[in-house]
This record gives C-alpha cells, structure tokens and sequence, in this order.
C-alpha cells in the first residue's frame, strides 16, 4: 500500500486516480499496439505469400516461356515491398531470381530500439513450394512498411493522451476543492472559533447533502450552546446586581453600626464624667458630715464650759448674797471672785474661739454643699440633654439596622432562587454536551471506518468531542461556582440572622440604660433638694452663731467690769457693799446671758443634728446614685460590647460578600469568556 | 495501525476493534427473554432490531455500576451484539509499538479472550477478541436466539408489511 504523508484529501485522491490511469492506459496500449503489430505483420505475410504462390503457379505452368514471369516479378519487385523473389528446383537449383539491389543494405535497428518489441524485422523470408512439388519460392520482404505505421501509432496517441490526462486532472481538482476542501475549511475554521469560546461564528452554506447535515448538526449545537449561555450570563448579571446592591446595603448597615458605636462611646464617656462628678460630689459630702461631727464636738465643749459658767454664775450669784454677812471674807472673796472672773473670761475667751471656729467650718460646709449643689445640677444637665438624645439615637440606629439587616436577608434569598435556576440551566448543557459526546463518538467511529476518506470527517468529529468535553468541563466548574456560591449565602444567612439577634440585644441593652438614666437623673434630683436643704440649714446655723458670738461679746464686756470692779473692790473696802449690788446686778445679768446662751447653743447644736443628718442623707444619696451610675456604665459597657459584636458581624458578613463577590465576579468572566450574538448585541448597543 | 474504541468496566479499559463497532448508544431499556441464557444481560431493541446484550462487566467478574453506561453494538459474524459497559471514553490510534502480545495470563483475565495489550501512555488497554467473547457452547446458544429474534423480526416485518 503506498504510504501517503500528511497530504490533503484532495491530493490523495488524485494522485491515486492519476496512477490508476497512468498504469491502465498504459497496459491497454501496450497490448493494443502489439496486437496491431502481430495482425499487420500477418496480413503482410500472407499478402507476400499469396504472391510467391503466384510465381510458384506461373512457374509450374510455363516454365519454358520466362518472359511473363520475368516481366511480372520485375513489378513485384519495383513496388518496393518485396526485395527478392528466387525460385529453386527441386535440386536446389536456382531457376530464377531477381532482386532489388539498391535497397538491400539497409541497416537493422531492431538490436538497439528500445520500442523494438513493436518492430518487425526488416528483412524476411517466406518460402512457397510449387505445385508439383518439385522445389519451391523464396520471396525475401522488408518490414518497413509495417515499421513505419507502427511508428506512427507510438508516438502520436500517447501525447493526445497525455494533453487529455491534464484536462482530467484539472477538473478533478477543481471539483473537490469547490465540494469537499472549501466546506470541511470552512467548518473547521468555524469550530476554531467556537473553541476559542465564539458563539457568533457563522455557519458556512453548503448544498452538499452530507456535509450540510454535519453544519445543520453544528449550527444546532452552538445555537443551544449559545441561547444557554446567553441565559446564564444574564443571570450571573442579575446575581451581580443583585451582590452590587447587597454590597451598598451592608456597607450602610455597617456605617450606622459604627455610628452607633460612636454615640455609644459618646455616652459611655459622658457617664463617666457623670459619675467623677457624683464621685466628688460624695467626698464633699463626706467631707461636710466631718466637719459637721466636728462641730459638735466643739459646741459640746462650749455647752459643757457654759454650764461652768452657769455654775460659776451662780456661785457668784449666791456670794453676792451672801456679801454682807461675809464683809470679813470680803477681801478673800473678792479675790476669788477676780480668780473665777478671770477663768470665766479664758472659758468665754474659749467660747469664742470656738464659735469662730465652727463659723469657719459653717461656711466651709456651705460651701461645700453648694459645690455639691452645683455638681449635681450638672449630672442633670449632662444626663437630660446629652444623655438621652444619644439614647434616642442610638435606638433609632439600631432600629435602622434591623431594617436593613431584614432587606439584605431578602436580597440574600433573591439570591438563593436565583443559584437554584443556575442549576436547572447547568442540568440541560450537561445533557447537551452529553449527547454531543455520544454523537462525535459514533463520527469518529463512522470516519475511521471510512478509511482514509473519512480523514476530514475524522477531525471534525474529535473537533466536537473536545467542544462537548470543554463544555462538559466548564459546566462542572460552574456547578461547583454556584455550590459554593450556595454554601457562602448559607453562611451570610446565618451571620445576617446571629446579626439580627445582637441587634436586638443591643436594642433592649439601649432601652435598660435609658431606665437606668432615669433613674440616675432621679437621684440627681434628690441630691441637689439635699443640697438645698443643706445650704438653708447651714445659713440659719450662722445666724445662730452670729447671736452667740454677739453675746459673748457682751459676757466678756460685763466680764472685764466685773474684773475691774473686783479690783476696785479690792482698794476700798468701804465701796463695797456699794459695790456688792452692782455685781449682783451684773452676776443677775450674766446668769441671764448664760441662760440666753444655752438657749443659742442648744439651737446651734438641734441644727447641727440636723446638718449631719442631712449630710448622711446626701451621702446616702450619693451612693445609690454612684451605684446606679455603675449598673448604667456597666448596662452601657453591654450594649458597647454588643455593638461592637454587631459590627464585627457585620464585617463578617461583608467579608463573606466579597468572597462571594468574587466568585460571582469569577463566573461571570467565567460565562464572558463566551462570545455569545446576544452579548455581542448588547455590547454594541453599550 | 488499528484505531480502538475505549471502553471502560470499572477500573478496567478495554478495547474494541472499530471496525467491529456498528455504533456507541446510550444505556436503554433491557428486557429478559424467558430462559435466557446467564451471560446474557437480555435484549435491547434498537430501532426495532433486537439485539442480545452481553455485559461485560459480569463477563469478566468487575463489579461496577456507572451511571453513564454505554452500549457498544458490535458485529458478531452475520449478526449484531450489544456489549455493556460502564462508558465509552475514546477512540484511539495504537502504533504497532504500543500494542504487545497476549501474555498467558493478564489480571486474572483468560488471554483466550485478549488479541494483546495496548499501551498508552500510562493507561493500559486490553484489546478483547470479541470472536472468542463467547465460548463455543455459549455461541450456539446466541445464534439459537439471534435466529429467534431474527425471525420475529422477519414476521413482525411481514405482519407489518
């Protein structure tokens, strides 16, 4: 079998035609020519025969009278195709003879001719015995007529054939170059482009009826291929917007979580300095009930020194009385008098000292208190502007969340409906590809059956064999794309739903510590009507002390003429008696000044009480409010925390939206990578 | 340079001679003959011709199922049979230098069965003798019901006629 290389179709064949009609003309006319040779070559002979039985008959007739026979082989030999005619008797004896002289030396090519098989030789001889049996004609012939026709015959049809052999050839290449070569390029350049992923390709028109099956075949193929394609690309478009849209709402959803957390912040540091505030408000307090318990202790020591003085007054008292039956003891007396005088003066000295002091502390204690006072008037400024406004908005940034965290939950189901078309459309290609699998299979069975005819065929139908596996394998990555694209909105779902929990969490923590505001706002209250209290109290305190001391002042003046008086005393005893009544007088008004005093002191100490009840109670007060401002921090603290949670929810959600993203972005190039007429179409109209 | 259809029955490819291979179908509906013989899976009918359907998979003890099984309709003498198999992979070209000679045995295979191995590549080819498919018993057997069929089919082709 003769091998042929890589050569076309349309080569193969004609070189295969050619050979055949090479090679059969070929024998056909070699026989033919020798058959022409041995038929002209016999009727050559019998013509020369049929002339030598001629002269023999002339010759057994008259073989006296030559003359006729002479004269008759004289034109036999003169025609040019006998060379000589000699005739034998029985002997062997030549009777007569004659030939050509001229001619005889003419060469014989037969030796070197390589056409020599369709040559006959020159020179021949043919022998006829006469009649009577008694010796015989030899008639010598050339074969140079025969030669010559033969030839003719060699060289003129070989060229005609050989002209008619280009013709042939010609026509025949023409003919499967326009029916077979053009459409099978046609088609594969067609499939060329529909691997390289371009659906638009036009099919080439064929009359030809298998060929024409083989592109209707095709033509089916790629519109199913791509008005499925075309579907899919329009759904991944979808689901692109779709994640577009889901994206912008999340990022919104995350920028109010963020701002929440913010407020959040903001509130969490306005508690705090509300309860620096309340934390200093509570050591003033503190401070205030010292200084208060102090106080008392002092104006213990006044009441136990006043009720010396009283003792003393009265002491006084009785030996004025007693005067004039002690004139004796007068001096003595007087000098005790100036003794007790003096130590009176030291006790109201002490007194003083004592009074100022608490005054002192009166006014630190009123200071204080309105310190406190004021402080507390600021906790309820902070908690009833800021406080609750940042409460407000914080519930309706929560608020805004569920809503949007409800329209992604939506989108995201969208989106779940959406993957589940994306496996309808993905089980009719499977089926597709399969059966274009199973058609290129019984192709390419049908092709290598066909031998080498069947080549061409043979290409096309691995051609759609890799076409249907490609799809096949492109299906199944876009199977498993949209999976995982499945698995990714299960977990956003989960995310998104955990989400919508710690929002609602948040929302309830919000309300608690709005309460819980309000509860500290109450005690804000409370404490500033304490502080109030407190201040009114100290300022009638003061008052108190202001008339003790003024009577004090009015001891120590009656104290001083006392004293003097005593000295006076002590000089002249004879102006004593006179004397003796004045200090009556003066010991009647100094038992009333001492009583007058107990009474102020006994004002001041009742006030006092009640200054450091007052002060427990602010204290008191301070403390349920610092206490309730720590569950607030703390309430706060919670809701920060769940914020905080929500928004890493929320970037856990967006991080597993751009995953998905990425994948839909990744199928989408996925389904671009096919050119489809509709893609095309709205490209252009882009 | 013989081109071979492979066919796949579990692990196993196997290849079919192509010009033997009348054409490659999807797996269809089998129906059980009374008294069929064993080795016989049952008959198909493809386009109204019933074929006797061979399975390959229970001819040489593979226990597989697949879900894309394939029937390969080959010539067998003057009648068709259908083989089944668990897929049809390709169609090949082996250079004389891939293919070896049946060996005595080959994974538990009678090489009586085998006209050589094929390699391609990494993957192994047993190239079946489908003539000798069949044991003599088992042939008479097939001919007894592709006669049977065949002259159903006849009737059935009169009566329709």
């Amino acid at each position: 079998m003769i091998k042929f290389k890589n050569y076309s179709l349309v080569t193969n064949f004609t070189v295969i035609i050619l050979l055949i009609l090479v090679v059969g003309q070929g024998v056909l006319y070699t026989w033919l020519l020798l058959y022409q040779k041995s038929y002209l070559e016999k009727r050559l002979r019998a013509e020369v025969a049929a002339m030598a039985r001629h002269v023999a008959e002339m010759v057994s007739e008259d073989t006296t009278n030559a003359k006729p026979l002479d004269q008759f082989l004289d034109v036999l030999i003169k025609e040019g195709l006998v060379l000589s005619v000699t005739v034998y008797d029985a002997s062997g004896k030549t009777l007569v003879s004659k030939a050509q002289t001229e001619n005889m030396s003419e060469p014989d090519r037969g030796g070197l001719n390589p056409y020599s098989i369709f040559y006959i030789p020159s020179v021949n001889t043919v022998e006829v015995p006469l009649k009577d049996g008694e010796g015989k004609v030899e008639a010598v012939y050339s074969g140079r007529s025969v030669n010559e026709l033969m030839k003719r015959f060699l060289f003129v049809p070989p060229f005609m054939q050989g002209v008619t052999f280009l013709v042939v050839v010609y026509a025949i290449v023409r003919f499967f170059r326009k029916k077979v070569s053009d459409p099978v390029r046609s088609i594969n350049d067609a499939l060329g482009r529909i691997t390289a992923g371009d659906l638009t390709v036009e099919m080439p028109e064929t009359a030809d009826k298998e060929i024409g099956s083989i592109v209707k075949g095709l033509q089916f193929l790629v519109e199913s291929l791509s008005s499925t394609i075309a579907r899919s690309n329009s759904l991944s478009g979808n689901v692109a917007a779709a994640m577009a849209q889901l994206t912008v709402t999340l990022n919104a959803v995350g920028e109010r979580a963020r701002k929440q957390s913010k407020s959040i912040d903001d509130v969490v540091s306005m508690i705090r300095e509300v309860s620096e505030s309340q934390k200093r408000t509570t050591d003033n307090t503190d401070k205030l009930s010292r200084v208060s318990s102090e106080n008392v202790a002092s104006l213990q020591e006044m009441k136990s020194v006043a009720q010396e003085i009283a003792v003393s007054t009265g002491r006084l008292f009785k030996s004025s009385g007693d005067s004039y039956a002690m004139i004796a003891e007068l001096s003595q007396t007087a000098k005790a008098i100036a003794e007790s005088s003096g130590e009176v003066s030291r006790a109201v000295e002490n007194t003083a000292t004592s009074v100022e002091q608490i005054s002192v502390s009166l006014n630190e204690v009123r200071d204080n208190t309105k310190r406190s006072s004021d402080l507390s008037a600021t906790v309820r400024q902070l908690l009833t502007d800021r406080g609750t406004l940042a409460v407000a908005d914080a519930i309706e940034a929560m608020e805004k969340i569920v809503d949007e965290v409800n329209y992604s939950a939506k989108i995201i189901t969208r989106l779940e409906q959406r993957s589940k078309d994306i496996e309808k459309i993905l089980s009719v290609i499977k089926e597709v590809t399969e059966k274009t699998n199973l058609l290129s299979l019984n192709a390419a069975i049908l092709a290598a059956q066909a031998g080498e005819y069947g080549k061409g065929f043979s290409v096309v139908a691995d051609e759609i064999r890799s076409l249907s596996d490609r799809t096949s394998s492109s299906a199944r990555d876009i199977a498993s794309i949209v999976k995982s694209i499945q698995t990714e909105i299960h977990d956003a779902v989960g995310a998104i739903n955990q989400g919508v929990i710690k929002v609602e969490e948040g929302k309830d923590l919000i309300f608690k510590s709005g309460e819980a505001m309000g509860e500290t706002l109450e005690a804000a209250q409370k404490s500033v009507q304490m502080a109030r209290l407190v201040e009114k109290a100290t300022a009638e305190q003061a008052e108190g002390l202001r008339q003790i001391r003024m009577s004090m002042e009015n001891v120590k003046v009656m104290i001083e003429q006392v004293v003097n008086a005593t000295e006076e005393e002590k000089r002249g005893s004879s102006h004593m008696l006179e004397s003796i009544s004045d200090v009556k007088e003066v010991a009647e008004l100094t038992k009333k000044a001492t009583e007058e005093h107990a009474v102020g002191t006994n004002v001041i100490s009742r006030n006092l009480e009640l200054t450091l009840e007052m002060a427990s109670q602010i204290n008191q007060a301070a403390m349920s409010q610092l206490k309730v401002n720590e569950d607030v921090v703390s309430a706060v603290e919670q809701m920060k925390n769940a914020g905080v949670s929500a928004v890493r929810d929320m970037e856990e959600v967006t991080l597993s939206f751009g995953t998905l993203r990425s994948e839909v972005e990744s199928l989408k190039k996925e389904m671009e990578a096919f050119k489809t007429s509709e893609a095309r179409s709205s490209r252009g109209s882009r | 340079m013989p081109r071979v259809a492979v066919a796949r029955a579990g692990d196993e490819h196997f290849g079919i001679d192509i010009n033997r291979v009348v054409e490659i179908l999807k797996a269809q509906r089998i129906y059980l003959l009374p008294q069929l013989p064993s080795f016989l899976a049952g008959v198909v009918n493809i386009r109204g011709d019933v074929i006797p359907l061979l399975d390959l998979r229970k001819r040489f003890g593979i226990s597989s199922s697949s879900e894309k099984e394939r029937i390969v309709v080959v010539r067998w003498g003057k009648e068709k049979v259908g083989l089944l198999v668990d897929g049809v992979k390709e169609i090949v070209n082996l250079q004389p230098e891939e293919i070896t000679g049946p060996p005595s045995m080959f994974r538990g295979l009678k090489t009586e069965y085998l006209t050589g191995i094929g390699k391609k590549g990494e993957n192994i080819i047993i190239l079946l003798n489908i003539d000798t498919l069949l044991s003599s018993e088992e042939k008479i057997q097939m001919e007894g019901i592709t006669k049977n069929t065949g002259a159903e089919n006849g009737r059935d082709k009169k009566a329709a006629g």
